[in-house]
């Protein structure tokens, strides 16, 4: 094995302390949606949905990532990519969760409701889109892309972990390009279905955008802390280096810059032109007892840390970069929850249940993206790239 | 990618036999000899082209607006066309030299300087449509806001207001970063001269540059901080192009996916403009060498992906017209796609999203016959994509009676080609008198005499 590098790499072992501690979260989220089920159901599945989608953004960040790096031949990113690849370790998880989902569907969606349907003459229009079994087949269609091409691309680089094989490196460039594709008009597909038509009569078609923007924000912050928490444990301190960080800081700070642009473009338009089909949907936002959470998402997830991450030591230093990452993952939250909550309550509502149902969703994100990763290297050791991403500097 | 072993080896950027004095000889001998028959073709052509433009715009000056084809409700027609086109146009350079120069593609180094040449033409050429649009263009400077003893000022709530600035923020910053790269290139062609008064034009040109440590570190720095402030710039200034639209109410206007959609759609003809002059450039020059088939590659993997993105948006505004429920939103995409001007809908869906996809197949993608059709449909494609978006949410206004159709005069098209002129014109001055490659860049990725990792064993 002359062209490995000569580390051992050491595999990802979560202690049995964090295991408890992923099993407490996750009781509480279970627990406190439950109890919120029998005193407000819409709030309890409002918040199912948050997170879902967020959740759900954040592990297809991970395919989509390894797929642009494939199809872009990138080097630096190699002894990063594999993390990124681990997030699809949730996404069977998440499936689960969709047929959760299912139940609150009429909780959560107008259209569901025939006489809803029927009765508005707009709605009306609609209902060739808007109904259950077409929801089910086009999110359904995301899970395939993501099982069969996603899991191809990752099955095959684990598959050159052992094979050393550079052909596979090639097939993986070649899978990246029809699953880039498909990923673009299902994820769409799914912004639409999941977050736009909580608000049915409301329309815009930078919607898919937007909630992309969102998923490379959180997905990005994500990467940036597993990465720093598996170089914290030693096992990829050898492998990522502050150049690489640096370059998931500017990425970061990349799609920081990205979501401001797009979420200017979509307020903007909307505020400028003031029609009544398109406008209630920001009025609700960002006048009235919404208001502060809309100045909260501008602020946090735009204007504050776009000063925290601009500085090239600030992108460099680890310590930094994980509170950075930490911030970003709140504020993509927030932005969530500032589609969906708006939907259903005339005020803001944040309490215990909010917290804890966002933390037994991530007990679980954590707890199948750690079984994975310690199930298989954190590298793609044998990736033709590896030994230039090694090298990279700038 | 061809595979040895373990290891992809990719293509060399430059012809792997050229020394860093072919580079020199080869890029400067279109400055250093006298222009040869076919350039003289070329220029002819342009300058005509650029003379019968004037010469209509001249007339049209005399004689008011009414020659145009416009009229209710058709009230921007193919001038307003032309200026997004051109603007679009000149999108590729700066992607190509700052946002490629962040994203450390090296292959950016042997196109960046005719690309950015491109640009700045490009937006000059942009630049006059809104200006002899008014109709008036001697009070071209209303344009600006500035104290007068009227105290009128312009709408600052106008996009039309942020364009000029937009568009002369993006003119300027461009302008200076091409010349700050130029400089270096400008010293090693007043080092070659031997004619004195060239080789004094040659001298203040180049601002005393000498090549020294400390010259190449600024150098390095200017260049580095141009390239952060210009990559805001190619997002912004399509993005308030498309905002002249999408603030008003008319639907097929109104749509909030516009900026980026209009930013995607500019890089798209930019680069497919790019492809088509430098498939003549590097055949009329001599530049084989330098600007490979790799690079034509790279760039028709660009357009691959953005004449996508764009086909995303046409969906997208169909699906959401559909969704949206609203009958005015419907109507408009109905009778873009069926209506009197379905012809200029489908020439767009046809070049933009259709043709793009041959670049799919690997041999399609390096053949230069293919290559430069596509990029001429694509072209065409992009300037009927802005024709569709003008014409079609217009001449079927809210008031049925008024409708119409529109049929643009010999002013309109003979002042677009003396568009075409105008930009050929300085493009084709610009070959004979700056380097149309950037030598210094393109020697510091040559691997004559250099091994880099992955090489390594070979």
């Amino acid at each position: 094995m002359t062209d490995t590098p000569l580390h051992n790499l050491t595999r990802f072992e979560g202690s049995r302390l964090f295991k408890k501690f992923l099993t407490v979260l996750l009781v509480i989220g279970i627990g406190f949606f439950a109890w919120e089920m029998t005193q407000n159901a819409h709030r309890a599945w409002a918040n199912f949905l948050i997170n879902y989608f967020y959740w759900l953004s954040i592990a297809l960040f991970g395919l989509f990532f390894a797929a642009l790096q494939h199809i872009t031949g990138s080097h630096w990113s190699v002894t990063v990519r594999r993390v990124a690849e681990s997030f699809i370790a949730y996404l069977p998880v998440s499936l689960g969760l969709f047929v959760v989902l299912l139940f609150g569907l009429p909780h959560l969606y107008e259209w569901t409701h025939p006489h809803v349907m029927e009765t508005d003459p707009i709605l009306k229009l609609k209902t060739g889109y808007l109904n259950t079994p077409f929801f089910i087949i086009r999110h359904a269609g995301l899970y395939i892309l993501c099982f069969v091409l996603g899991g191809k691309l990752v099955q095959n680089s684990l598959r050159q972990d052992k094979e050393n094989n550079a052909h596979l490196t090639v097939a993986n460039s070649r899978l990246s390009a029809p699953f880039l594709l498909l990923f673009a008009i299902l994820y769409t597909l799914a912004a639409v279905d999941l977050m736009m038509s909580l608000a049915p009569h409301w329309f815009s078609t930078i919607f898919g955008v937007y909630c992309w923007a969102g998923l490379m924000y959180s997905g990005l912050a994500m990467l940036a802390l597993w990465v720093i928490v598996l170089r914290k444990k030693g096992i990829l301190s050898d492998w990522v280096s502050e150049n690489h960080l640096h370059d998931i800081g500017k990425l970061m700070f990349a799609f920081l810059v990205f979501w401001g642009y797009i979420a200017f473009s979509q307020y903007m338009l909307i505020w400028y032109a003031n029609l009544p089909e398109e406008t209630p949907y920001l009025i609700l936002r960002t006048q009235g007892p919404y208001q502060p959470i809309s100045l909260a998402l501008m602020l946090g997830k735009f204007v504050i840390p776009f000063f925290l991450l601009v500085s090239r030591p600030a992108k460099r230093n680890q310590g930094w970069l994980a509170f950075c990452a930490l911030w970003f993952l709140i504020a993509q939250w927030l932005d969530v929850y500032w589609m969906v909550i708006p939907a259903f309550f005339e005020k803001p509502v944040f309490g215990m249940v909010e917290i804890g149902i966002f933390l037994g969703f991530g007990a679980l994100f954590l707890w199948s993206v750690g079984t994975f990763l310690r199930r298989v290297n954190a590298v793609a050791i044998h990736d033709p790239r590896i030994k230039s991403a090694l090298h990279h500097h700038q | 990618m061809e595979i040895r072993g373990n290891k992809i080896i990719t293509e060399p950027l430059v012809n792997p036999e050229q020394t860093y004095a072919d580079v020199n000889a080869d890029v400067c001998k279109p400055l250093e000899s006298f222009p040869t028959k076919k350039w003289w073709v070329c220029f002819l052509i342009a300058s005509g082209s650029l003379l019968i433009g004037s010469a209509l715009a001249t007339d049209m000056f005399r004689r008011g607006l009414g020659v145009l084809g416009l009229n209710q409700p058709v009230g921007w027609g193919v001038f307003i066309t032309n200026f997004v086109f051109w603007i679009g146009i000149g999108h590729a350079g700066t992607l190509i030299s700052a946002i490629l120069f962040l994203f450390r593609q090296k292959w950016r180094t042997a196109i960046n300087r005719s690309a950015e040449a491109m640009t700045i033409f490009a937006v000059m050429t942009a630049g006059l449509f809104p200006v002899i649009h008014t109709g008036r263009p001697w009070y071209a400077f209303w344009l600006f806001p500035y104290p007068n003893q009227r105290e009128l000022w312009v709408n600052f709530r106008s996009p039309l207001v942020w364009d000029v600035f937009a568009v002369s923020t993006y003119f300027t910053i461009s302008l200076l970063f091409w010349y700050v790269g130029l400089v270096p290139d400008i010293a090693s062609v007043r080092d070659r001269c031997k004619n004195q008064i060239r080789k004094f034009i040659y001298t203040v040109l180049s601002l005393g540059w000498r090549g020294e440590a400390r010259h190449w570190n600024h150098y390095e720095m200017a260049y580095l901080l141009l390239a952060a402030l210009s990559t805001p710039l190619v997002l912004s200034v399509h993005s308030i192009v498309s905002f002249d639209f999408a603030v008003s109410i008319l639907p097929g206007w109104h749509t909030t996916i516009f900026p980026p959609y209009f930013v995607a759609g500019a890089i798209f003809s930019g680069f497919a403009m790019v492809v088509t002059l430098l498939v003549i450039a590097r055949e009329v020059f001599n530049l084989k060498n330098y600007i490979t088939l790799y690079h034509m590659e790279n760039m028709n993997k660009i357009m691959l992906l953005t004449g996508m993105l764009v086909g995303y948006a046409y969906l997208m505004e169909l699906f959401i017209a559909w969704y949206s429920g609203n009958p005015y939103e419907r109507f408009i995409f109905a009778n873009r796609v069926g209506g009197p001007f379905a012809w200029s809908y489908w020439i767009m869906m046809t070049c933009n999203v259709i043709v793009p996809q041959i670049f799919w197949v690997k041999k399609w993608r390096r053949s230069i016959p293919i290559m430069f059709v596509a990029s001429l449909l694509i072209n065409i494609g992009m300037w009927f994509e802005r024709f569709t978006i003008i014409v079609t949410s217009l001449h079927r206004d809210f008031l049925p009676s008024s409708w119409d159709y529109y049929i643009p005069t010999r002013y309109d098209w003979g002042i677009t080609l003396g568009s075409f002129g105008f930009f050929f014109t300085f493009f084709l001055i610009f070959c004979r008198i700056l380097p149309t490659i950037a030598m210094f860049e393109v020697k510091a990725i040559m691997k004559f005499g250099k091994k880099e990792y992955g090489e390594l064993g070979d």
